[in-house]
């Protein structure tokens, strides 16, 4: 699915959609960027609750189609500034990661 | 220029995760016979058992440094120094500090102890939550009150700075490392960092003298400025 149908499906707040046509093949929840980092396959949908501007860099580096926060975690400013620069997806929705992973790893 | 032991991380009885035989009279005592000429107590978000640490430490002849052991949103502890005790009290009366209460039975305990080492109270909130603050917001924060945030023990998994964002971010030119921490790690990021290796001390036996640092004076401030590099 892309991005775009994951944003519906979910019914998930945007931040930052640079590439909504993307393809999401995969997906990862996690919270440990330093294990994100190296196990997030490339082009997955990441949920997360962690809020930080390393979500972006990681994000970037892991090659990640679209950042989901969970739990109804805002982006703080200095992250939305990141992701918008580095045009990584980022969107958010109020499920936990369980209750956001249940309405689409079907679909993945 | 003079070398000197130090061991400026250290539970004492408050935090709920330590031994009630950590009280703050008995840990500065157990420095100094240790041969420790810095010590500090950097419990988990309070700073209760600092005063009653200062005082002992001027009767013990061994400097106390005022300290916390800040938890982030992220959940990433960075251990908190401070020259003087007004200042640590300023820091931490900025620090939005969460408000669920303790439930002491899944726990711990979270006593305070006086001078003589008598139970005067405790702490009803959960001391072991984080406070609504970035760990980016941290170095600017701390600058205001000339203290100096330390990313706590980086070699751990567990609320470790480096584990949870997968580096060590601006403002953190130190880093401290646990006594368990391998040798080629410390020499590694002391290519790069200020390294310092403190004990983390949760029980009396546990605290360390393998920490040690050359100063021109044998002041908490200059312990401090050292750091700051």
């Amino acid at each position: 699915m892309t991005v775009k149908e994951l944003v519906q499906v979910l019914d998930a707040k945007v931040y930052n959609l640079d590439d909504e046509m993307r393809e999401v093949t995969s997906g990862y929840a996690g919270d440990f960027l330093s294990a994100v980092m190296g196990k997030a396959p490339t082009d997955s949908a990441w949920f997360t609750i962690m809020n930080n501007v390393n979500v972006c860099a990681v994000a970037t580096l892991a090659e990640v189609a679209v950042v989901v926060l969970c739990e109804g975690v805002e982006p703080d400013e200095p992250l939305l500034n990141k992701v918008k620069m580095q045009g990584v997806n980022l969107i958010a929705v109020k499920e936990d990661i369980f209750g956001a992973v249940k309405k689409v790893c079907h679909l993945i | 220029m003079d070398t000197y032991r130090y061991d400026i991380h250290i539970h004492s009885a408050v935090s709920p995760c330590a031994d009630n035989d950590m009280t703050p009279v008995t840990i500065v005592g157990t420095a100094m016979l240790s041969g420790l000429d810095f010590v500090a107590i950097a419990d988990h978000n309070s700073i209760e058992h600092v005063p009653v640490a200062l005082a002992a430490g001027k009767a013990y002849g061994i400097k106390v440094v005022p300290a916390i052991e800040l938890q982030t949103r992220e959940d990433i502890h960075i251990v908190c120094l401070f020259e003087k005790y007004e200042d640590l009290v300023a820091f931490t009366e900025k620090i939005p500090f969460s408000t669920r209460p303790n439930e002491e039975e899944f726990f711990g305990e979270q006593l305070i102890f006086d001078e003589d080492d008598e139970v005067i109270g405790k702490v009803e909130r959960m001391l072991l939550d984080s406070a609504d603050i970035s760990s980016d917001d941290v170095p600017q924060l701390i600058k205001e009150f000339n203290g100096v945030a330390i990313p706590a023990h980086i070699d751990r998994e567990g609320k470790s700075m480096l584990s949870i964002l997968g580096t060590i971010t601006e403002g953190y030119p130190v880093v401290e490392f646990s006594t368990r921490a391998k040798p080629e790690m410390i020499e590694e990021w002391s290519k790069t960092h200020g390294v310092i290796i403190d004990s983390d001390a949760h029980t009396l036996a546990s605290i360390s003298t393998r920490g040690q640092i050359e100063l021109e004076e044998y002041t908490v401030k200059c312990f401090l400025d050292h750091l700051r590099g």
